[in-house]
């Protein structure tokens, strides 16, 4: 699966893409995939799944997105993991 | 009991691991319990062999002041009061399954063939319970009954403004 988005006006130049990895067999598809939909717009979300793991690149960070970015879509991806979205 | 089946560690940046056994408590169970947390919590959640699942628990910029260990314990209730609930759904599933089918048969049998099917030929302007009946019609008018029905041939005196003097 991928996942990708160019548009990020606000975002903060020079900033090191950050990664998230999160379990494969906890967190379906579907959950990542509803999570990339919720934050679209606050980074250029990039998605490498593999039956063990989704690798999530997150570039062009907003700058409203604030440092725990990666927390928060975590927790979304949880949330979209249990209510089974 | 948590405590027993459960390990909890805290790592140096503050959060807190917690290992559950899913022999013990299934995904779904674990699963729903970390996510009363996570409002309150940043909760990731991962495999570690064999047959466990690992949470870490990063609190919230928001909610700092709440202590680590007592996350730690209301997780472990909650892990109980999942799991209880587990336990109550998968044993009342039949019954639940059995009164779903027995109130979607009374509300078909109610209905009659030509209603459920939908090619009743009554129109919305039929009304067999006489719901658009006025009242007047259907009960008489209240001055009738009272006797002080008003004569049409004798002039009421309207108010109006007095003479000019």
């Amino acid at each position: 699966m991928r996942a990708s988005q160019s548009k990020s006006p606000a975002s903060r130049p020079g900033n090191n893409p950050l990664e998230l990895i999160l379990d494969a067999v906890v967190y379906p598809s579907t959950a990542i995939e509803a999570a990339v939909q919720a934050f679209y717009g606050l980074a250029a979300i990039e998605v490498e799944s593999t039956p063990e793991r989704h690798r999530i690149r997150f570039a062009r960070v907003a700058a409203e997105a604030g440092s725990d970015l990666m927390d928060e879509f975590a927790n979304y991806a949880l949330m979209a993991t249990v209510s089974g979205t | 009991m948590g405590r027993i089946h459960a390990k909890t560690s805290q790592k140096p940046s503050g959060a807190i691991e917690v290992l559950v056994d899913e022999k013990l408590y299934p995904r779904e169970v674990s699963l729903a319990a970390a996510y009363r947390f996570l409002d309150r919590w940043y909760v990731r959640a991962e495999r570690v062999p064999p047959e466990r699942l690992k949470f870490t628990f990063k609190a919230r910029p928001s909610v700092a002041g709440d202590s680590t260990a007592a996350v730690e314990d209301a997780f472990y209730d909650e892990l109980l009061q999942q799991f209880m609930r587990h336990r109550v759904a998968e044993a009342t599933a039949g019954l639940r399954e059995i009164l779903v089918r027995t109130a979607l048969g009374a509300a078909e049998g109610s209905a009659g063939p030509a209603e459920a099917s939908g090619e009743s030929d009554s129109s919305y302007l039929d009304d067999p319970l006489g719901i658009a009946v006025p009242w007047e019609e259907k009960y008489g008018s209240a001055q009738a009954d009272c006797g002080c029905e008003e004569d049409a041939s004798v002039p009421v005196k309207k108010p109006g403004k007095p003479p000019r003097k």
